[in-house]
């Protein structure tokens, strides 16, 4: 596992942005408050709204087509252009990240204190073979 | 009642821009500028006090410059004390219009929203996947991506149209079922230590975007908390915290 150099308190795992830019006050805002009944109701002029679009993902082709490409572009463990040793080295890493959520997911359990609570679950899939692989 | 007033509407007209309802014994501070770079000022009527403003209604208000005045505004307000936003945009005809339509007739909801939202502060949670990563599960989990990802990849896009669906949707299944547990795993650490939360819609990688309420005396406890489960699963979700913000995602009750 890599090495962190963030420490934990101030730029730790936490990421606290302050709101600033146009997106994130939209994005705590916009459409958000006690609605009241209007004299006059000011709508927001001028602005694409492609933060909030780009965050409603609906089941479609494109997305999937776009999950699809993120998925081959991934670079898992076949990088192009090593040389032998380094490409063990990889395997080797990608064993120990395997590892390493095997882990987070026994943490995981921990957590939450290892039940099978019952979950929404819009689809059943067939993903339950998942458990054999491991 | 907004009918009548508005048939009087002209281009110059001046009119009561609603920022909030704070308690009437609240100290709005001075020099507030707001919409318009008006000065915010409060109308007030049995002990409530709606903070305000005079806006121009041919000067075309609604700017993105007119948004940041509203969220500098509520931004203020929510250090001086329990406040309701109002939803930006909301103008009335005047202070007569703010006291009846407003303070008058929401009195009852506006006083319990402010006794739930006192000595509370909004906060808002956002986790995502680190992309790589999550697919790179998806990937070694389920052989069946495996595989169409390698018939896929680098062949022709025509021909490999109905196998690149079908293997986006299996991914996108797959990390919506991986969002279902961890968002649950989150949450599960999380709500105890809060007094209200909203939920708001995520797609994609992301794994949770929620609205907290949270008392203000298990703030800190709450933000240690989300410190140390952001490290906990720091390798394969980022994890963003917002705030506090003024409490737009509650104005509508706990």
């Amino acid at each position: 596992m890599t090495v962190q150099s963030q420490s934990r308190r101030g730029g730790g795992y936490l990421e606290r942005p302050a709101p600033s830019g146009l997106a994130d006050v939209v994005e705590i805002i916009l459409d958000k408050g006690l609605v009241i009944d209007a004299y006059i109701r000011v709508s927001l002029v001028g602005i694409e709204l492609l933060t909030i679009d780009a965050r409603i993902v609906i089941a479609s082709v494109d997305t999937y087509l776009r999950f699809a490409e993120a998925t081959n572009r991934l670079d898992l463990y076949e990088k192009g252009g090593k040389d032998l040793t380094e490409a063990v080295g990889d395997l080797q890493e990608g064993g120990a990240s395997k590892k390493t959520s095997g882990a987070i997911r026994g943490a995981k359990k921990a957590l939450t204190g290892g039940d099978d609570r019952p979950r929404a679950r819009k689809r059943s899939s067939s993903r339950r073979q998942e458990s054999e692989e491991e | 009642m907004t009918q009548s007033y508005a048939q009087g509407v002209t281009d110059t007209e001046t009119a009561c821009w609603v920022y909030a309802v704070v308690p009437a014994s609240t100290t709005v501070p001075d020099a507030l500028d707001g919409v318009g770079s008006a000065p915010v000022r409060t109308i007030v009527h049995e002990g409530l006090a709606a903070v305000v403003g005079d806006v121009d209604l041919g000067g075309s208000p609604g700017s993105r410059a007119d948004l940041l005045a509203h969220h500098d505004v509520l931004d203020t307000l929510r250090t001086t004390g329990p406040v309701v936003p109002v939803q930006f945009g909301s103008v009335l005809a005047d202070d007569g219009d703010v006291r009846n339509s407003l303070l008058e007739a929401r009195a009852d909801v506006l006083h319990d929203l402010l006794e739930q939202l006192a000595g509370r502060s909004q906060l808002n949670l956002r986790a995502r996947y680190v992309d790589d990563v999550v697919l790179g599960e998806v990937v070694r989990d389920d052989p069946r991506v495996a595989e169409l990802r390698q018939r896929t990849q680098g062949a022709d896009e025509t021909t490999s149209y109905v196998e690149r669906v079908r293997l986006g949707e299996l991914v996108a299944e797959a990390i919506e079922h991986k969002r279902d547990d961890d968002a649950a795993m989150l949450l599960d650490r999380v709500l105890p230590l809060t007094a209200g939360h909203v939920l708001r819609e995520t797609g994609g990688t992301d794994v949770l975007d929620v609205a907290l309420l949270v008392d203000d005396e298990l703030r800190a406890e709450l933000e240690d908390l989300l410190e140390s489960l952001a490290e906990g699963v720091h390798e394969r979700i980022r994890m963003q915290l917002v705030g506090p913000v003024a409490p737009f995602d509650f104005a509508g009750g706990i």
